[in-house]
């Protein structure tokens, strides 16, 4: 064995209990950095799938008045994979029990669901079905109709009057609320 | 400088075949900047060491000595003037070549041992023995100054004139061409000083290293070919002994 090896295990075994200290910091130190290592590996891999499966874009940008080349425009970009465009109008809404009104979103989708960027998720029921009595166009665009449901029952002050003939609360019009 | 110069095998060889002295030192100057104020500690000293020349360095504290010796070793560089080694300009050498000569040509020897502590004498040796191009075995070089018997104690069980023996053995053990002893009777009485000094002999007359001894101690230099005074950063006087005495006939 070399001397300068035998001179390190030497003053090794001297400070033995510092060594054993600082091996103990370190590996406590290397464990804690390869958790949060991975924490933070695995938090990143569960947002990307689930961008992924949910189709949420990476880049968002509010305009006004922008026409239907444009999103064609975007798309051409080298490194965009997919481009869509929406409606996006922010509305007031009285809602029951509220005392001041509250803000409402109204968000464009596809009359026909279509694999797009940041989709409608059904938890239950049915997508929009373009001339149902129960749904709305609220806006008719060149390309895009807004469609709302009814997310929290939508009263006017006539709402909270009976119906004359049967006696109960006459029934609010439902309405498609995306948003 | 060549850098794959062979130290010791061929040095021998130069010795008996080139008469240029080992060292030729012209016009050296060393000035240190500290601060304002610039210290001279070589004002222009020429000199010259001949091969397996027993030299000894005399002066006062602050009179060059030391700083003579550390550029003759490679450890200190001048302001001016230049130094040659065996016809190689030690001044123009770069790190690279500098620390090649001193591992393979110069052996230090200081006041204070610098040996490490938990290795034995054996194992300080073996240091330099593991590096060397051709070096004597640990064992010879502790046999040498007279420590066969001590090669497995730790410095801490060596009195210091052992100590100072270990250091000897540890410098000459890679047969440099040069020895160089920064007062390495400093630390110890008359009895163990005398001790250290035989075994410095004994090296300069075994194996022909031209040695170089820096002491404070008038008394030593009587067992020098040469004594060189030193003053002021300049060489004050110089004179050869026309009889070297014997370190065991040495008292002070």
């Amino acid at each position: 064995m070399l001397a300068l090896n035998r001179k390190l295990l030497r003053n090794l075994w001297q400070t033995k209990g510092q060594a054993i200290a600082i091996i103990l910091v370190i590996a406590a130190g290397v464990s804690m950095f390869i958790m949060y290592f991975s924490t933070f590996e695995s938090l990143r891999l569960t947002r990307s799938a689930y961008y992924e499966r949910y189709r949420f874009a990476d880049v968002f940008a509010s305009l006004k008045r922008a026409p239907v080349w444009l999103r064609e425009r975007i798309a051409r970009i080298p490194g965009v994979a997919q481009a869509e465009t929406r409606v996006v109008v922010d509305v007031t809404l009285d809602v029951e029990g509220l005392s001041e009104p509250a803000k409402g979103r109204l968000i464009s989708i596809p009359d026909r669901q279509v694999a797009t960027l940041n989709d409608v998720f059904l938890r239950r029921g049915r997508y929009i079905e373009p001339g149902r009595a129960d749904e709305s166009a609220f806006f008719k665009l060149t390309h895009y109709r807004i469609y709302v449901r009814k997310y929290r029952t939508i009263t006017d002050g006539a709402d909270q009057h009976a119906d004359p003939q049967s006696g109960r609360p006459r029934k609010s019009p439902s309405v498609l609320v995306a948003g | 400088m060549s850098t794959n110069a062979q130290p010791a095998a061929s040095s021998g060889d130069n010795r008996q075949s080139s008469p240029s002295p080992v060292f030729r030192v012209s016009g050296l100057t060393k000035v240190y900047h500290t601060g304002e104020l610039d210290v001279h500690a070589l004002r222009g000293i020429d000199l010259e060491l001949r091969e397996s020349e027993f030299i000894i360095l005399l002066g006062p504290s602050g009179s060059g000595k030391s700083t003579l010796l550390n550029i003759l070793g490679g450890l200190d560089v001048p302001s001016a003037g230049s130094v040659f080694y065996r016809g190689r300009e030690l001044t123009a050498a770069d790190d690279q070549q500098l620390t090649w000569y001193r591992r393979h040509h110069v052996g230090f020897v200081f006041q204070f041992y610098n040996l490490i502590p938990s290795l034995t004498a054996r194992e300080n040796i073996a240091l330099v023995t593991e590096i060397a191009l051709n070096p004597l075995s640990p064992e010879e070089a502790l046999e040498l100054v007279g420590l066969g018997d001590r090669m497995d104690h730790f410095p801490s069980q060596l009195s210091g004139g052992e100590q100072q023996r270990v250091a000897i053995a540890r410098a000459i053990a890679k047969r440099p061409d040069v020895l160089l002893c920064d007062e390495p009777t400093g630390a110890l009485d008359i009895t163990t000083g005398i001790v250290v000094l035989e075994a410095i002999e004994r090296v300069n007359r075994d194996l022909g290293t031209t040695t170089a001894v820096i002491t404070h101690n008038a008394s030593i230099a009587e067992m020098a070919d040469r004594v060189i005074l030193l003053a002021d950063g300049r060489i004050a006087s110089e004179r050869r002994n026309a009889e070297k005495r014997s370190s065991q006939d040495l008292h002070w």
